[in-house]
């Protein structure tokens, strides 16, 4: 293979001598990219108000439509904390002193799936955002990536 | 240096009067570059498992998806319900390597993963510059776009992995990225005045005092909340914490 590419320099850096690190876009390393994004003006929504009890509780089951397993983030909205907004991975948070609550998202071969799940427990210094259960509810926004999860 | 770069619109949108977040790239923001990515499987392990050696001489960004020991999906950066109280399992990456880290009392752990590591130093700044948050609606109909194909791979391709570009896929771009020692209990606040909540990433180190980074949400000593103005980064003990915030929507 000859040695074409492409390279393009962030601001103030010489491309001809720019290090991977100091390009934006640099063909001999692949980026993240993004297959799909849940709707912004409607992002999946869960309140357990009604106490589903302990467990793991699907909340969101999609065909990702790929021939593999991709990767996944996904983003936590918890109202009515007020303009609070987690972060990405399991969201771990005590909304009663003795239970964990997560909104987990996870791929398969075939879908995209959130779920919710309840356990017996906290975790010492974790975001406490309710102080009861069914106290809080949560919006969900996801990404499907283009890249392998698996 | 003179006002010169390049940048490209995502599918459908103008690129005289897009958002920031509806480019594919600019040459003005920095991309999650991928240095390395592999699979790996743990049987029955404890304390440290190397992942990967990156040998990139600084910590880099990274992240990692994970099978779980109670379902059949691969769940986001590294975390799972593998995680409940009396156990802890980190992934955490220094100069040298990505480790896995398993200290669950009274059993061991197996796992299987696939990681990504970046081309981006974690304990590094970036000012953000040419914010445009006026987001557009799609408004181009004709079929126009660039694609660029990983080398060796056809630019006929159907699979999405094999380019390295494709102007029908947007790309999370970095917005700004700032890291700070804390002297908790204190917040730590990452400016981004980009008017929505961005989607971010967050690392927290020396957790087990070993000089390693890890994501937040594993560890006990640290949380995060996002306005629309700013990350708030939240340590109770004193730590060294990292964000990187991304271009892309969260919830508004």
């Amino acid at each position: 293979m000859s040695n074409n590419g492409i390279k393009v320099s962030l601001p103030g850096f010489d491309v001809k001598t720019a290090t991977p690190e100091q390009c934006a876009i640099h063909s001999g390393y692949n980026n993240l990219k993004v297959q799909s994004v849940s709707d912004d003006d409607s992002p999946v929504g869960y309140n357990p108000a009604s106490d589903p009890g302990y467990g793991t509780h699907n909340i969101l089951t999609v065909e990702h439509g790929l021939p593999y397993t991709p990767g996944c983030l996904g983003f936590i909205k918890m109202s009515p904390v007020a303009d609070s907004f987690s972060a990405p991975m399991q969201f771990n948070f005590g909304v009663t002193t003795e239970d964990i609550q997560a909104i987990v998202c996870y791929t398969t071969s075939t879908h995209f799936k959130i779920d919710y799940v309840r356990q017996p427990g906290i975790f010492p210094g974790h975001q406490v955002v309710g102080t009861a259960s069914g106290g809080v509810s949560f919006e969900i926004k996801y990404y499907i990536l283009v890249e392998e999860g698996s | 240096m003179g006002d010169i770069g390049i940048k490209i619109s995502r599918k459908g949108f103008d690129l005289d009067d897009c958002a920031d977040h509806q480019l594919v790239f600019s040459s003005s923001f920095p991309t999650l570059m991928i240095h390395s990515s592999g699979t790996f499987d743990f049987n029955g392990v404890t304390l440290d498992q190397i992942v990967s050696v990156h040998g990139l001489g600084y910590a880099p960004i990274f992240m990692v998806f994970i099978t779980s020991d109670q379902g059949d999906g691969w769940y986001s950066n590294g975390d799972s319900r593998l995680s409940y109280p009396g156990n802890s399992q980190f992934f955490r990456v220094d100069d040298t390597d990505l480790t896995f880290f398993a200290s669950e009392i009274g059993g061991s752990v197996s796992i299987s993963g696939r990681y990504y590591i970046f081309r981006r130093n974690i304990e590094q700044n970036f000012s953000y510059t040419n914010v445009d948050t006026t987001e557009t609606a799609p408004n181009i109909q004709e079929n126009y776009g660039i694609k660029i194909s990983k080398e060796g791979y056809s630019i006929d391709s159907e699979d999405g992995r094999d380019y390295l570009i494709d102007s029908s896929k947007r790309q999370l771009l970095i917005h700004t990225q700032k890291y700070q020692d804390i002297v908790g209990p204190a917040v730590m606040t990452t400016e981004h005045n980009l008017g929505y909540h961005p989607i971010y990433l967050h690392y927290i180190k020396d957790v087990n005092s070993d000089g390693r980074w890890q994501q937040y949400s594993n560890a006990d000593d640290s949380y995060v909340a996002s306005f629309t103005d700013r990350i708030e980064t939240t340590v109770l003990l004193s730590k060294r914490v990292a964000s990187i915030v991304l271009k892309d929507w969260g919830i508004n």
